[in-house]
């Protein structure tokens, strides 16, 4: 009988899934470029600039990332800025998280040897070039560990969501407890968020072998 | 042909380097000798363009040159750190071919080549694929060399390029600096190593310390 059940269940939950994956994946498509950029701003010698970029960053940091959608959904239209659901969750989640990413890659930007970045000036290399191909891969090797916790929870975080009235996973499981006052929707919806980290953990530990090849 | 003429530097208010003037010929191997603290490196970082100077003047081949600012084709003076400074991401020969394909100085086939007999003229063939952390401390100075070799500078300078390394090492070191001179490449080489000054060099400036 609960088998029926799961299946009866499963094209809600699914697209509930494709919900959570699709706010997942763009935030994480948006926030790792913006957060290197904030991170590569944070190291600037234009103080009005870093003051700005610490102040973002204090304020996404020390605010609840819950309070963060709310007041974009429900408060920016008080000042006419109006985004439809869906970009109102990502413009809270990219600008949260890319804070975070933020923080990291500041940290590896700060772990590469200076004396890098004087060898490839004396060898004649471009600001772009020595970030692009000496910094960013020296970079990219430290922050992995750290931005795969972010990124797994990101997967997590993405059930908040539902506050602005998204239907994501969890959301499609509590309609489902709701409706059928049974707690078996939960148990499905747990096994997918553990399908879906146990997969990204996968890949980040595949992208931390990859860089494992030095050192 | 290179000419310092009058070169002054402050750094933090400090004088570091007074009016030196110097000239190193085609061809030659000068060995700038002085205590620590004489600004040795300092002078070699400015020569290789890693910092201007305040006063003075550079000409190489008797033009006007500015290490710091002016590009490729102006000129390049190449230089192998104390420490080496092998990009740690890459293969020995990519850290070798990196810098001609970047700045264009060369396709990625030519530069691949060009690296790859650089690292066999260096006696580094077998070691052209690997990581540099994989190299010991003679092995990682000879690519550093051909890594800066493959920019076809004018002149090669190195920094204290025997204190890295075992003592026992020096010979071999000397030989390499003269094998390269052989070549014609222009050298200048920092040292405090009179022994070794005296196995490769043709001439020797002496840094005094400022006081
Ligand atoms: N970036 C710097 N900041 C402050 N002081 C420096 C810097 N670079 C060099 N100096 C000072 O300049 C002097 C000469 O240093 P250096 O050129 O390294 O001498 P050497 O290589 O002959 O030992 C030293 O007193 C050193 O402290
Ligand atoms: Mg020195």
């Amino acid at each position: 009988m609960s088998w029926q059940y799961f299946t009866g269940i499963f094209p809600a939950l699914l697209s509930g899934t494709s919900m959570t994956l699709s706010i997942f994946g763009l935030t994480l498509l948006l926030a790792l470029p913006l957060g290197l950029l904030v991170s590569v701003g944070l190291r600037s010698h234009f103080k009005p600039l870093r003051a700005l970029l610490d102040f973002y960053v204090w304020v996404m940091r020390g605010t609840p990332l819950l309070l963060q959608l709310i007041f974009v959904f429900y408060g920016l239209p008080l000042i006419h800025l109006v985004l439809e659901r869906y970009s109102a969750a990502l413009f809270a989640f990219v600008l949260n998280y890319a804070t975070y990413f933020a923080e990291i890659f500041r940290g590896g930007l700060q772990s590469v040897d200076q004396g890098q970045i004087e060898a490839a000036q004396m060898l004649k290399l471009k600001p772009k070039q020595i970030f692009m191909h000496i910094i960013l891969p020296q970079v990219n090797k430290k922050v992995i560990p750290a931005i795969g916790n972010e990124v797994i929870n990101l997967v997590k975080d993405s059930s908040l969501v539902y506050v602005i009235g998204l239907g994501d996973l969890l959301r499609a499981g509590n309609i489902a407890m709701a409706r059928d006052v049974t707690l078996l929707p939960l148990l499905a919806v747990a096994a997918i968020y553990l399908v879906l980290t146990a997969v990204l953990t996968w890949l980040l530990r595949r992208a931390e072998r990859h860089y494992a090849y030095y050192e | 042909m290179l000419t310092l003429t009058n070169i002054s530097k402050q750094i933090d208010q400090r004088q570091i380097l007074k009016a030196v003037s110097l000239t190193v010929k085609d061809g030659e191997t000068l060995c700038i000798v002085g205590p620590s603290g004489a600004g040795k490196t300092t002078l070699l970082r400015i020569i290789t363009g890693l910092i201007d100077y305040d006063q003075g003047q550079i000409q190489l081949n008797q033009r006007e040159f500015r290490p710091s600012r002016d590009n490729l084709q102006q000129g390049v003076i190449g230089g192998v750190f104390q420490d080496f400074r092998l990009f740690p991401h890459l293969t020995t020969l990519e850290n070798v071919m990196l810098a001609p394909k970047l700045t264009g100085l060369l396709s990625a086939d030519e530069a691949r080549q060009q690296a790859t007999e650089l690292l066999t003229q260096l006696g580094l063939e077998q070691q052209a694929q690997q990581y540099t952390f994989q190299l010991s401390g003679g092995q990682k100075q000879r690519v550093s060399i051909a890594r800066a070799l493959a920019l076809k500078p004018q002149i090669l300078c190195y920094d204290e390029p025997t204190s890295a390394l075992d003592p026992n090492l020096r010979d071999s070191v000397s030989q390499l600096l003269l094998q390269l001179k052989q070549t014609g490449m222009t050298q200048i080489v920092v040292t405090h190593d009179l022994t070794f000054a005296e196995q490769i060099a043709a001439q020797t400036y002496h840094l005094a310390p400022l006081q």
